[in-house]
């Protein structure tokens, strides 16, 4: 019986299977670890300085979402991972702030109580004039910043994520982007974020449905855009000779029950993947059969395709 | 409501009568009434008001839809301030339901509604149900309050139960006491069905699994929710085995096997998800 290798490495970390949730699903530790036995990381909400309510719900309405970053605040948090310690699995913290200085904290707060962090200068939903999420994620100079504000917190391994948002505007800015977060040292990069900007209209009530009215698309329509940006970053990468040293994570629309999906990302340069959507209306029970149905047909294709692990497949759309 | 959709369904409401003096049962029709719409025991709906904000809601009944909303802050108080003909928007109806945790083989088994104050809502579209299906003796309700302002729904129960027993917590109506003070010899095989508040929650069970299974105990349990469909987590609930389960897609409804040493009674999660104490 042939063996599959399904595993990749990021900054000297074994994700196996190379899967693992979109930070914001899932991503309370007791939830993280009854899924943990069928991911390969496991990552965290987006942790800030302070408690944070988030949005006025309807945050959400089926692929959008206006979360607006609710989290516990990086001081209760680290308490709750810190009493999460064992599941068996990488854990990776999600990290933001409104200044250098707060990442830097909540870096500090979280890092002795996780694997790696992960850097989040893309999320959409924010407020007006913070400087946080895409803001950062969509400036060169603000990029370079926080990423070293990140890094000199910690000597883990560091992963940023970046928003779709530049990518969509103009490539060679985005690309400065992605030198900007490489000059912070990182040890990965995941993309995308969610695509902001999106609204859903109810007509009956004649009004926006989420109450922050504007929110970030996520799901089936967006991965194009993803795999389309995993596979400039890749591109851009191997020009530099760098695609061994910074792993990339491909997010944004994968279905587990299409392992294609998966393998697009993976072909487009991904090491690995993350879900979120895709994990909506499911039980956790029944979360868990998905997950396993995930990997048996991902070592279905990889043996139609004449291959053996994830890292053969590995940029071949760029051959 | 389509549940695959997650989208809104507009319906008006139809009519509105008080229950107590912060209770009332609002009934709901679609405005497409096309709309094949089902809600079992047990689930809940998100009820959205433009302007507002979104709610969960156990349902109440069905056919019309039935919500039993108590004012409890500023959703309900919009939704107390709306009139007949005037539209609520719904999602779902999502979650578990109470009547998957009876196994068919124990059907003459005794019944106990156990309801804390409004917990008493989504106990009586099960007990509808159960009407529908066998004959009341052998089955009781025991419903708790403080006050006696606050006893609801008692005569729509005694309608599908052979015993109605009521406490309140200041004497005011009934018997002087806690909803657990009227669990008197329960026969080992029953089913017991509860909802109220967590502690409450918690106290009956512990009560009850002195002489009952506990996978008889049939527990509906109430968080704050953002999504409704498992991905957020705020609704979180840690397990016997320290997993976090979602009230609103592996609940609401538990068994007490599934809950007992975990946070039912103890810890919830706020609107920042940070973890508290009930």
């Amino acid at each position: 019986m042939a063996e599959y290798d399904l595993s990749a490495e990021i900054g000297g970390i074994r994700i196996e299977p190379a899967i693992m949730n979109a930070s914001g699903i899932y991503c309370f530790p007791p939830s993280l670890k009854a899924i943990s036995d069928y991911l390969g990381a496991l990552v965290t909400k987006s942790i800030g300085p302070n408690p944070r309510d988030g949005n006025q719900p309807p945050v959400f309405s089926r692929d959008i979402n206006a979360m607006g970053l609710p989290n516990p605040g990086c001081k209760a948090f680290a308490e709750e991972l810190a009493e999460y310690s064992e599941t068996g699995k990488p854990v990776i913290a999600s990290i933001f702030g409104n200044s250098e200085d707060e990442v830097y904290n909540v870096a500090s707060a979280l890092e002795p109580h996780c694997d790696a962090l992960e850097l989040n200068i893309s999320c959409p939903n924010i407020e007006p004039g913070e400087k946080t999420g895409v803001t950062i994620g969509s400036d060169p100079d603000l990029t370079r910043l926080y990423t070293q504000a990140a890094r000199s917190a910690t000597e883990k391994p560091l992963i940023v994520k970046l928003s779709p948002a530049p990518y969509i505007f103009d490539r060679g800015l985005f690309l400065e982007i992605v030198d900007a977060a490489i000059r912070g040292n990182i040890d990965g990069i995941s993309a995308i974020n969610t695509v902001p900007g999106a609204m859903r209209i109810s007509v009956d009530a004649g009004c926006p449905v989420l109450t922050a009215k504007y929110g970030g698309l996520s799901g089936e329509g967006i991965r194009p855009i993803g795999v389309g940006c995993i596979y400039t970053i890749y591109q851009h990468l191997k020009e530099m000779g760098l695609e061994e040293d910074i792993p990339v994570i491909g997010i944004g629309g994968i279905r587990l029950t299409s392992p294609d999906d998966t393998l697009e990302y993976i072909m487009a340069g991904a090491s690995a993947v993350a879900v979120g959507t895709d994990f909506k209306n499911s039980p956790t029970e029944k979360l868990k059969t998905y997950l396993g149905a995930w990997e048996h047909a991902l070592e279905r294709r990889l043996e139609d395709l004449g291959a053996s692990s994830l890292k053969e497949l590995r940029g071949k759309a760029h051959e | 409501m389509n549940n695959e959709a997650d989208l809104h369904d507009t319906f008006t409401i139809t009519q509105i009568r008080d229950e107590s003096r912060d209770v009332k049962t609002l009934s709901l029709e679609p405005l497409n009434s096309d709309l094949d719409y089902e809600a079992s025991p047990g689930q809940f709906v998100m009820a959205w008001i433009p302007g507002v904000s979104e709610n969960p809601f156990s349902v109440a009944g069905m056919h019309p839809l039935r919500l039993t909303v108590k004012n409890r802050g500023d959703f309900t108080e919009a939704l107390f301030r709306k009139g007949g003909g005037d539209k609520v928007f719904i999602r779902g109806p999502y979650g578990n339901h109470f009547t998957s945790f009876i196994d068919m083989c124990n059907w003459d088994y005794d019944i106990y509604y156990i309801a804390g104050g409004y917990g008493a809502v989504p106990l009586l579209h099960l007990a509808r149900w159960y009407g529908g299906l066998r004959d009341k003796k052998g089955i009781s309700a025991l419903l708790g309050a403080k006050t006696r302002e606050d006893v609801i729904l008692n005569e729509a129960f005694s309608e599908f139960s052979g015993d109605v027993r009521i406490a309140t917590e200041d004497g005011s109506y009934g018997r002087k006491g806690l909803v657990t003070d009227l669990m008197e010899e329960i026969p080992e095989e029953s089913y017991l069905f509860a909802c109220g508040p967590d502690r409450m929650l918690l106290a009956v069970a512990e009560k009850a699994s002195e002489s009952l299974p506990e996978k008889n105990i049939v527990l509906s349990a109430e968080r704050y929710m953002k999504c409704g469909q498992g991905i957020c987590r705020c609704c979180e609930i840690k397990d016997s085995d320290g997993n976090g389960l979602s009230v609103c897609q592996d609940g609401p409804v538990f068994t007490y096997s599934q809950l007992r040493g975990g946070d039912l009674g103890k810890y919830h999660r706020e609107k920042s998800g940070l973890k508290k104490p009930i």
